[in-house]
Order: C-alpha cells, then sequence, then structure tokens
C-alpha cells in the first residue's frame, strides 16, 4: 500500500490538513494564559484523573494492528457454554455432568441480562473440562489450571515436578469439590457475584447522570474506570449497591434458580467481610467533606447562573472566559473576566450573575473552575 | 536573544521559574486548544482541557523523564485528559451538532464574497461528512488521525504521544483513511468529488 493510495478524494484531504477551527484574538489568548498560570499556582488538583493515567499511554489497540508492539495475543476464555458442553461431551462423571448441564442452561439464561460471564464460573467450568481432559491442555483463565495438562509420559528428570503440580492440582479439585457441595444443585450459587458486575456497569451512567452530585467525586467519573484506576473501581461498586442497580443485581439471578431455599445462594455468594464492606460502603458518609467539589455539582452550580452571565454579554459576539474561585464553604470568593468582557460595563454583570453559584462545602481552601460565557 | 528550546523552559520551570512554563503555554496552547476541539467536538470544553493539561502538565514536570520531546509529553496528557472528558460525558454524541466548532471553523475559512452559494453549500456538506466520518471512527484511529493528518504531526511525533510504535501509527493512518473513504462514498463525497 503506498501512502498516496489511502488518499481520500482531494477536497477531503485539503479540509482534513487545512481544517481551521475559530480561534480567538490574541488578547484571549493571553487572558488564557494568564488564567492557567493563576491556576498553576493554585496548590490543588483540578481533576480526579491520576497522573499515572494521565501520563500513561492513551490509547487501546485497534484490532487487527500490525506494528512491532504487537504481542500474541491471549487466547481468548472459553465461553462458559463451551467448556460445558466440553465437560459433557467428554464423558464426565455424572456429578460434573450435572453442574455442566446446570451451567449450560445458565448460560443461555443468562446471556439475556449477564453479558458477562464471571470468571469464577469460568474458572470452575475450566476445573471440570480440565480434569475430564487431562492430556490435553485446555485455555483457562485461570493459571494454576495449566499444570494440570499433564504430558502422558514424563521425563524422570521432570518428575517430581509434575507430581509436585498434580498434588496441587488434586489439591485445588478437592477444594472445588468440597465448595460445590456445600451449595447442591446450584450452579449460580455464584450468581449474585457475577450480577455484581453488570448491575454495577448497568447503574454506573446512571449514577454519573444522577441528581445527586454531591456524592459523586471526580474519582468516580466513569472515564476513570477505563483506566482502572482503584478509586474508579471502588467508586462504582456502593453506587450500584444503593441505587436501582441494586435491584437487579440482587433479583437477577433470581428466575434462573431452581433452588427451593433462596437465602442459600445469598450465604454462598456472599463475599468475605472486606470484599463486602468494600462492596456495599456509601460513596461518601454524610459526614465526609470531600477534597473538593465535585464535577457535578461544580457544572450543576455553573448551569444554574450561566444563563445569567449569558444575558450580560447581549450585543456581544465573542465569548469571554471567566475563572470562578469557589471557598472551602462552598460559595464563589472570586470571579476573574477575562476580556473581551473584562473591562467592560458587562464584567461587573458576570461577577454578579456568577458569583451566586453554589457548592457543597469541601476541605481545600479554595477551588478554581473555569467557564466559558457565551453570548 | 535566542529563543529557548522547549527542552531549556521546562528544565528552567523543573528549576522553580514558573514564569519559563509561561513561555511553554503560550507556545503550544493554540495547537493544544486545536488538538482538543477535534477530539471533544466542543470549543468550550477544549478550552477546559487546554487549561487542566497545562496545570497538570506543571504539577507532573517531575516526572518527565526527557527521553520524549516536552511538546509531545504535553500532548499525550491532552489526549488523556479529553478522553477523559469524552467518557465522563452524561450523554454520547453523535454526529457532529450544529455548534459543532469543526463544521463553523472550515465555513468561516471560506470568503463568502467570492464563493458561490452552491460551492459553500457543498463545502459545508462535505465537511458535515467528513466530521461525521471521523466521528464515526474508533478513539484509537480517530485521536492517530488527528494527530497526524490533521495536526500535522510526523509518524514519530504521534507514536511519541500514543506509545506506540512508528509502524502502527502509519497502520491506523491507513485504516482511519480506508473507513473514511467509504463512508464518503457512502455519503456521496467518493473519488466522484476527486475532480472538484
Amino acid at each position: 500500500m503506498s501512502e498516496k493510495d489511502d488518499l481520500l478524494p482531494e477536497p477531503a484531504e485539503r479540509l482534513l490538513a487545512e481544517w481551521p477551527i475559530p480561534e480567538p484574538s490574541d488578547e484571549v489568548w493571553e487572558a488564557r494564559a494568564l488564567a492557567i498560570e493563576a491556576a498553576m499556582a493554585d496548590a490543588g488538583e483540578t481533576s480526579g484523573i491520576s497522573d499515572d493515567a494521565l501520563l500513561a499511554a492513551p490509547l487501546p489497540a485497534e484490532p487487527g494492528e500490525g506494528g512491532e508492539a504487537d504481542v500474541e495475543p491471549e487466547p481468548a476464555p472459553m465461553s462458559l457454554a463451551e467448556l460445558a458442553r466440553q465437560s459433557i461431551g467428554d464423558g464426565a462423571a455424572s456429578k460434573d455432568e450435572d453442574f455442566a448441564r446446570d451451567a449450560l442452561s445458565v448460560a443461555s439464561q443468562a446471556r439475556a441480562s449477564q453479558p458477562v460471564i464471571p470468571a469464577s464460573v469460568r474458572a470452575e467450568a475450566a476445573r471440570i473440562a480440565i480434569r475430564n481432559k487431562p492430556a490435553e491442555a485446555v485455555p483457562t483463565p485461570a493459571p494454576t489450571l495449566s499444570s494440570a495438562s499433564v504430558p502422558p509420559s514424563p521425563s524422570p528428570s521432570r518428575a517430581p515436578w509434575i507430581a509436585s503440580a498434580l498434588l496441587l492440582s488434586g489439591l485445588v479439585i478437592a477444594v472445588a469439590i468440597v465448595w460445590r457441595a456445600r451449595t447442591p444443585q446450584d450452579p449460580i450459587a455464584f450468581m449474585p457475584k457475577t450480577a455484581e458486575t453488570p448491575a454495577a456497569v448497568a447503574a454506573a451512567p446512571e449514577s454519573t447522570a444522577g441528581a445527586d452530585p454531591e456524592a459523586m467525586t471526580f474519582d468516580q467519573l466513569p472515564g476513570e474506570t477505563k483506566n482502572g484506576t482503584p478509586a474508579a473501581a471502588g467508586g462504582k461498586a456502593p453506587r450500584a449497591a444503593g441505587g436501582a442497580g441494586a435491584v437487579a443485581k440482587v433479583e437477577a439471578p433470581a428466575p434462573v434458580a431452581a433452588d427451593p431455599d433462596p437465602p442459600a445462594p445469598k450465604a454462598a455468594a456472599k463475599p468475605g467481610p472486606d470484599e463486602d464492606e468494600k462492596g456495599l460502603k456509601p460513596a461518601a458518609s454524610p459526614t465526609d467533606v470531600p477534597q473538593k467539589p465535585s464535577s457535578g455539582a461544580v457544572n450543576a452550580a455553573i448551569g444554574s447562573v450561566l444563563g445569567g452571565a449569558r444575558a450580560c454579554l447581549a450585543g456581544h459576539k465573542e465569548p469571554s472566559r471567566a475563572t470562578l474561585t469557589f471557598g472551602s464553604d462552598g460559595r464563589v470568593q472570586s470571579v476573574a473576566v477575562a476580556a473581551p468582557a473584562g473591562g467592560t460595563a458587562a464584567e461587573g454583570c458576570i461577577r454578579a450573575a456568577l458569583s451566586r453559584a453554589r457548592v457543597q462545602p469541601f476541605s481545600r481552601p479554595t477551588f478554581s473552575v473555569g467557564v466559558t460565557v457565551r453570548p | 536573544m535566542p529563543q529557548k528550546t522547549d527542552r531549556e523552559l521546562v528544565d528552567a520551570a523543573r528549576g522553580g521559574d514558573a514564569g519559563a512554563f509561561g513561555v511553554l503555554v503560550r507556545r503550544h496552547q493554540k495547537r493544544i486548544y486545536r488538538l482538543a476541539v477535534h477530539l471533544l467536538k466542543d470549543g468550550a470544553e477544549a478550552e477546559d482541557v487546554a487549561q487542566e493539561t497545562f496545570v497538570r502538565a506543571y504539577r507532573a514536570l517531575d516526572r518527565f523523564d526527557g527521553r520524549s520531546e516536552p511538546f509531545t509529553w504535553i500532548y499525550r496528557i491532552a489526549v488523556n485528559l479529553s478522553l477523559n472528558a469524552i467518557r465522563s460525558r452524561k450523554t454520547r454524541r453523535v454526529g457532529p451538532s450544529p455548534d459543532d466548532p469543526r463544521i463553523e471553523g472550515a465555513m468561516v475559512d471560506k470568503n463568502p464574497s467570492t464563493g458561490n452559494p452552491h460551492g459553500a453549500a457543498a463545502d459545508r456538506e462535505l465537511a458535515v461528512a467528513l466530521a461525521d466520518g471521523i466521528d464515526s471512527l474508533s478513539d484509537t484511529l480517530r485521536t492517530t488521525l488527528i494527530l497526524v493528518v490533521i495536526d500535522g504531526l510526523s509518524h514519530a511525533e504521534a507514536a511519541e504521544t500514543l506509545g506506540c510504535p512508528e509502524g502502527t501509527v502509519a497502520w491506523r493512518i491507513h485504516e482511519a483513511r480506508r473507513k473514511l473513504r467509504l463512508h464518503l462514498d457512502d455519503s456521496g463525497h467518493g473519488d466522484a468529488g476527486k475532480s472538484s
């Protein structure tokens, strides 16, 4: 492929290469630079995204992407249905076969509401598949299980290692069997935990868009989760637990469960005390004062007064930039209005309008935010 | 007096000279803003991201290891902040909106006194189709295309910014153009328009 072959039609290429963007005057650029310098001097942080995330390579690889950085893709984990079918097809023990059939049933029923089969269920199914097919390596997400794929005739020098691996595998399988025995005929004992992921994900947009900015911090914004920051992960679960998503989380498995004793699966799936606490802890206790106002609160506060500020620019053509500084009590301490409205009659009007913004109290001395006021 | 290089300015800023970083801000803020406008499709958001980019870069100066150029390092911060802002939006914006600054910008450059109305309408349609096509690309392809084709970064600079090999950048550009060409064909702005 030559670069020339790639080219778009000439007008499109020309537009791409010279795509102009409406830019403000030099005075406005200077005002913006001054605002940046002022913000640099401010001691606190202005966003929840961590420095690590900020400085990391920004984008995931594109499917089909070439290049030196390409690494061998990890084999996709087998679907629950595939693992179950494999177990049935390989003449599993009747108990395992039951589990496999149940797993198939769960997979088919859960497909509609559970887009993600959790690793725990996959791992359990994989264990059975591996046990029934010891001589063949089965792709599995659980790394410890790979030791179970034992060559049929080990060399003497590797024998001790293989024996250890077999012993370990046996231990793992024994634990798995005991664990399953505690929840007889309940293949979806994991499901309450299973449902947590999609429920939390489903609840995330709602939590972001929710009308409770007080409880939402920058660290809980959905963009943060993509980066996998711990703050983000911890931020969503509580919302799901407390919001509408929590209902789905608990009730989703109910129609699938054939267990006549509903509390049993809950008990079996109940996470450990730490995990439970982590998952159900509210986003912020009412007594906690956040370090800085949340983005939602700031947006809401500014949104409520922006109309008034815009009215001040009636007759103007250019937007103006203002910098609001909130005090720790949540009130606006100062408003700096840059050109072109700065220094005109509109400045006082904008200042008065924006000064009415309020956010929740926070612990930092001040918090500054830039606002563009358009006519 | 010769102008200080970006690296010299960064070194000075690390040594406590905030004014040196101010020079860096004035040198690159237009490009960062322009990049953010293309990524975010929103002038006000782009302005905020541009401001935060420099503030965060200033505060992370001690983490700049000098292996890359300062401006590609700042670009990376701007890209990350822009993508974060997109993910944080409450609603997903599909396609160019009527007040999309890119469309506005594409039309501002045309001289109304010399252009005919039909030509202006066609230009606008092309800009909308192109913007729509760009928006339909994945974040990865879109960002790479914007950095290289629209913003004019070399493949090496884009690779440094995105933390991937140059070959990957080239592949992404090829792939983005291929998809854009399909999109333009579908929207009636394909090769037929090449002669215009």
